[in-house]
């Protein structure tokens, strides 16, 4: 699954620390999540949403393997 | 201080007070294993353990009281991720345990030991928890 998290971060010149802080997850969780390494749970990907004010299909893309 | 740091504070008064709580219940154990000398096997070990536990609760709750930013790590550090990470590990060093312990049942086997040493035990128990919490870490950095 891809997602647009750096891209939507970094568009807000938030760091992934403050991130972190938000969502309270650690900010190695937002570097997996970023990298794609960690698919977040359904709770985190609203988490996520509303933070952003956006939908989860906006944020994260599913790929079918 | 956000409301949710409010009550994470106020539930770690609350383990504080418990550990209060075990510790003088542990030491009336223990008085009265003093007092009752045919009980004094079981209550002074029981007693103890209760003082232990209690002592564990309090230091535990006032080292994180007293820490600046201990609510901001314990958060970080109990996320998804690293429950799932701590899970992960459980299970892989679990598996390891129980091949490292086949191993060790093969080998006494095999020298004609009919009795399992002690100590064969407590050591494969203990790589055991040795080999989660270094499983653990590696995943957590890779």
């Amino acid at each position: 699954m891809k997602n647009r998290l750096e891209e939507l971060r970094k568009q807000r010149g938030i760091r992934q620390e403050e991130l972190a802080e938000v969502l309270e997850v650690s900010r190695q969780t937002i570097g997996s999540l970023e990298n794609g390494r960690y698919n977040p749970s359904i709770m985190l990907a609203f988490k996520i949403a509303k933070y952003f004010n956006m939908s989860i299909e906006e944020i994260f893309i599913y790929e079918e393997e | 201080m956000t409301e949710k740091e409010l009550k994470w504070r106020k539930s770690l008064s609350k383990y504080r007070i418990t550990g209060v709580v075990f510790a003088v219940l542990g030491l009336a154990v223990m008085l009265a294993g003093f007092i009752f000398e045919k009980l004094s096997n079981i209550l002074y070990p029981f007693g103890g353990a209760l003082v232990f536990v209690g002592m564990v609760f309090i230091i535990m709750a006032t080292f994180f009281l007293k820490q600046k930013n201990s609510y901001k790590k314990a958060v970080a550090e109990n996320d998804e991720r690293n429950q799932l990470l701590y899970a992960k590990a459980g299970a892989l060093a679990w598996q390891l345990v129980v091949s490292l312990a086949t191993v060790v049942a093969g080998v006494l086997m095999c020298c004609n030991v009919d009795e399992v040493p002690t100590n064969s035990i407590i050591l494969v128990l203990i790589s055991g928890l040795f080999l989660h919490r270094v499983i653990f870490f590696v995943m957590k950095k890779y």
